[in-house]
């Protein structure tokens, strides 16, 4: 057997998921012009000419706040259907994870090499962290035999591969199990994994994964889908989907996980703010293999670039969109590589 | 009586419009204005082809292009001077301009050359035929009737059906575009404003209020309006769940385009967007009081804040379910008065025309909310209302209705050197913006008037509001949004000014205001707003007890009318003794709600279009509130049935 690898581990004063971010000004390009004073030699019966209209105003400033508008957004339109499809099927003897205590707070360890997003379903206290650095929000569970003695409760991870990430793809693995609250052992009961594919080089990263068991479709629908994208960490998400289960549709640690439900009639966005801290944890990751302890998000507000993403399901067709918008006038080199990735300027 | 309005104004379009009709010597009217032409002959005069709508635009909008030869020309339909300019956009400079017996609102070019423009100040809508010589002003050929206030024009796919939208009169019309013959008038929710059809031959129809679409399929003769619901809820960070699961409701529908999906995604062929600017509201919870005015506390969506609804007209339902915080600070500049739209089909590029911000948006036409994906923005002379493109060449073309002005630009843009593509600036270059100034000419005595309608249309002025909106945001085009906002005294809905300021004071639903100028001024104090100084107020003031209500609408039973007026000034109901005349007021407040301190007696002018009722929007009817048993409101719940219904008639004259 394989020995498990300890690539996560979870302070008790970890991060929650989400932080707020800060003010950004909306705006975009702008043209400044003139204006025309129109000779009217040619009408008939007309007075002479009115005075010109009022000089066209830049507005590349914002009006109110002062602050700068975007530059025009990176768009790539992508079709969800050239995405990878991934079934859930099996577990395998590398699947799970388990949760230990330690002096300071918690180690959890997945048994393969993956950044992961773990989800432990304590009833009423929903305990979410992230593998590869300090990232979780809820309460760890306690790891107490004498309290909970064979009580189990669901469990799903979803994550990638430290290993074999390339700027055109990554390993993607997801597995839901039971928890056993008493030994801090998951147990998987299916998984899949699947070689997601990127959309922005190296920084946007998706599959399609068929959803698990009985599901009400739509007219016209053979499967009900989901749509999976990875990227780097937001400190300000937005995403659609049921607000009294907010992280079915989002997530934000280490890295930040959408998922928008494919079904016939409906579409989902998402906003993400991402910082060059984000992007430079995002590198570490990426170029190490390994998790990274020092993470620190910057305390001032840092909300200059904006990934939004866009998924809609409409007759037979499935396409999505994703955009980079950077503010102007901000320092762009910490965002040079993200900007450049985009195969669609 | 209803006292007339010294200064006459015209209220016709979005802005509404300031026209000096002391001023027509000017450029004296043709003989057919003099006449009725509601029975003349619409047909051609000329043989010749007449200038050829560009883009196969089967679409109304306050400006259309065609192309005369090699000429590109625009027909604007300026409210203000109510006229078609007709502009020479390649030669920056208006042609001509032709008179028009009315306000215009919309111009819509048929297949054949005709041009179609509606007469929103008099319930019809002309038939124009411009010259072959386009320095020579359009031919009035005649005029049609359709419901109060008409606005919106479309075409079918197959330029056989003229559709009409009547604001005020809440109809859809359809007429034979060959004869002008009316085939079907359909009823609809309030304020149906712009309307298009899709391939499939189905029309969608725009509000103002509601956040709401109706949609009528023209294929089938017998088929009824269905409604597509606009509403969505906000995802924020910030929000509390109650105000994430809120659903939020609508208003500012000016403007519909459609786009086509493109052809490279698998299953996209032949797929069409409905695409809806409007701005997403959320008024607060009117059942409990907040801790401030009009609506919930900023969580990174604002209470007004833009959206463009994507509607998939397949599946009749919208793409766009959320409005998504993109940041938790707030923002300026966005578009919460959009007035027009139109498609580049070429760079699926979908432009909106903002007032407030005097900007032309493109936008991403194929993102779920394309207001999120704003690509680039051109400012515009104040008020723009209507824009047009021509997808071949790139040149829209946006007409500003306070600004007097058209504006050019060419959206093709300049490839940027190689320099500048390394610089992190660099992105594609437009080429500059040219505006052509109108022919129009107010009288010197409307510039303060003027100036108070600029005021009414400012957004992001944090004098007159902390969060950008503009008085135009709640009242719009003067009137109301048909919302109940949560505020610290509890439930308030908008009432509508426009035509029913004059002689109502003290203002206020409190009556706490002797003079409109100070009522204005405790209103943009509730708003957050810093304060005008006393000249602007005046002017806003003027601007308001001058801007017409809408339309009379003299379609009633008169039988039942004069029922309704005996019950009204009955003793025994008691109407007449508060709502003097039902217009004028008895000028103080009364205690009809036990739980409220007393309110002031409204007018009753125009109360048949500004549902809903009461100071808390509790009555979304006539009908609810006079039988109401619980109402201290006169007896009119007593009465029976039959007399109801006359009390409704009449008020509904009022």
């Amino acid at each position: 057997m394989r020995p498990a690898v300890a690539v996560g581990l979870l302070l008790t004063a970890g991060c929650a998921a989400g932080q707020p971010g800060s003010r950004m000004a909306l705006g975009a390009a702008a043209a400044s012009g003139s204006v025309a004073s129109a000779a009217l030699s040619q009408s008939r019966d007309l007075p002479p000419d009115p005075p010109p209209a009022s000089p066209l105003m830049s507005l590349e400033r914002n009006p109110a706040s002062g602050g700068d508008g975007p530059i025009p957004p990176r768009t790539v339109h992508f079709d969800v259907d050239a995405l990878p499809v991934a079934s859930w099927g099996p577990p395998t003897k590398r699947d799970g994870f388990f949760v230990r205590r330690e002096p300071h707070g918690y180690l959890l360890t997945t048994r393969s090499e993956i950044f992961a997003e773990v989800v432990i379903s304590q009833p009423g206290n929903p305990f979410i962290a992230f593998t590869g650095g300090s990232f979780g929000a809820g309460a760890p569970p306690t790891c107490a035999p004498a309290v909970h003695s064979g009580a189990t409760v669901p469990t799903h991870w979803t994550g990638f591969g430290a290993r074999g990430w390339t700027d055109e793809g990554i390993d993607v693995e997801m597995g839901r199990g039971t928890f056993d609250l008493a030994t801090c052992n998951a147990t998987p009961l299916d998984s899949l994994s699947v070689r997601g594919k990127a959309i922005v080089p190296g920084y946007v990263y998706g599959v399609v994964v068929r959803k698990l068991g009985d599901t009400v479709l739509a007219p016209g629908e053979s499967s009900r889908d989901e749509l999976v994208l990875f990227l780097p960490r937001g400190t300000f998400v937005s995403a659609t989907g049921d607000p009294n289960v907010p992280l079915n549709a989002a997530a934000t640690g280490t890295f930040t996980r959408l998922t928008f439900p494919l079904e016939r009639g409906n579409a989902g966005s998402a906003s993400v703010t991402v910082t060059p801290a984000a992007l430079g944890l995002w590198g570490e990751l990426r170029r190490t293999g390994r998790p990274v302890w020092s993470f620190q998000e910057p305390p001032e507000r840092h909300d200059d670039l904006v990934v939004a993403i866009d998924v809609a399901c409409q007759g037979q067709a499935r396409s999505g969109s994703v955009s980079i918008a950077l503010a102007r006038r901000v320092d762009a080199k910490p965002y040079a590589a993200i900007l450049a990735a985009n195969p669609q300027r | 009586m209803r006292p007339l309005v010294v200064t006459c104004l015209a209220l016709g379009a979005c802005a509404a419009p300031l026209y000096p009709r002391g001023q027509v010597a000017h450029a004296p009217p043709p003989e057919a204005l003099a006449l009725d032409l509601s029975h003349r002959a619409c047909d051609r005069i000329h043989a010749d082809a007449l200038p050829a709508r560009v883009s196969g635009d089967r679409q109304g909008s306050a400006v259309a292009l065609v192309r005369s030869g090699a000429r590109l020309l625009a027909y604007v339909a300026d409210a203000d001077s109510r006229s078609i300019h007709t502009v020479s956009v390649d030669g920056h400079r208006e042609l001509v301009r032709t008179r028009l017996n009315g306000t215009p609102r919309e111009i819509l070019v048929l297949a054949d050359g005709r041009v179609v423009t509606t007469l929103a100040d008099r319930a019809r809508f002309a038939v124009l035929e411009p010259d072959v010589d386009p320095d020579a002003p359009l031919a009035l050929l005649c005029e049609r009737d359709a419901p109060s206030e008409p606005s919106g024009l479309a075409l079918s796919p197959d330029d056989g059906k003229l559709l009409v939208t009547s604001s005020w009169g809440r109809a859809l019309s359809v007429f034979d575009a060959g004869t002008f013959t009316e085939q079907r008038t359909l009823s609809l929710p309030r304020d149906p404003r712009s309307v298009l059809v899709d391939a499939a031959g189905v029309a969608f129809v725009s509000h103002l209020v509601g956040a709401k679409m109706s949609v009528v399929d023209l294929k089938d003769p017998t088929s009824q309006p269905s409604l597509v619901d606009l509403a969505v809820r906000k995802s924020s960070p910030l929000a509390s769940l109650g105000d994430k699961l809120a659903m939020r409701t609508g208003s500012q529908g000016y403007a519909l385009a459609k786009v086509g999906l493109p052809a490279n995604v698998a299953g996209a062929a032949g797929l069409e967007r409905v695409l809806a600017p409007m701005v997403s509201v959320d008024p607060g919870d009117p059942v409990h009081d907040r801790a401030m005015y009009y609506g919930p506390p900023f969580d990174g969506v604002p209470k007004e804040s833009p959206i463009v609804s994507v509607v998939d007209p397949a599946a009749k339902q919208t793409l766009s379910k959320f409005l998504l915080a993109t940041t938790g600070g707030k923002v300026a500049g966005k578009c919460l008065l959009p007035r027009a739209a139109a498609v580049r089909a070429k760079t699926a590029s979908l432009l909106v025309a903002c007032a407030g911000t005097d900007a032309l948006l493109e936008l991403d036409a194929l993102a779920v909310d394309p207001f999120r994906a704003e690509r680039r923005r051109f400012s515009v002379p104040a008020g723009p209302e209507g824009v047009a493109v021509d997808d071949a060449t790139g040149t829209a073309v946006i007409f500003s209705q306070l600004g007097a002005a058209l504006t050019v630009i060419h959206l093709d843009p300049i490839e940027p050197s190689p320099a500048a593509e390394a610089s992190r600036d660099a992105g594609p270059v437009p080429t500059t913006p040219e505006s052509i100034a109108l022919d129009y000419h107010p009288a010197p005595a409307l510039d303060a008037v003027a100036r108070g309608r600029a005021l009414f249309y400012r957004t992001d002025d944090a004098r007159i509001a902390d969060d950008g909106l503009a008085c135009a945001s709640c009242h719009i085009d003067g009137r109301d949004d048909a919302i109940t906002w949560s505020t610290l005294l509890g439930a308030r809905q908008t009432p509508m000014l426009a035509g029913r300021l004059e002689g109502a004071a003290p203002y206020g639903w409190e009556g706490k205001r002797a003079t409109l100028p100070a009522y204005i001024s405790s209103t943009i104090g509730n708003l957050g707003g810093s304060g005008l100084t006393a000249s602007e107020l005046d002017e806003l003031a003027e601007y308001l007890l001058v801007a017409p209500g809408p339309p009379d609408d003299a379609s009633a039973d008169a039988r039942l009318v004069r029922r309704g007026h005996e019950l009204f000034d009955s003793t025994e109901q008691g109407c007449g003794g508060c709502h003097v005349n039902g217009e004028a007021t008895d000028g103080t407040t009364h205690d009809v709600d036990p739980s409220r301190e007393a309110f002031d007696t409204p007018t009753l002018r125009f109360i048949r279009g500004s549902a809903p009722y009461f100071h808390d929007g509790r009555y979304p009817t006539l009908e609810a509130l006079l039988s109401d048993p619980g109402s201290r409101m006169g007896h009119s719940a007593a009465l029976p049935e039959a007399d109801r219904a006359a009390l409704v008639a009449y008020l509904r004259t009022l």
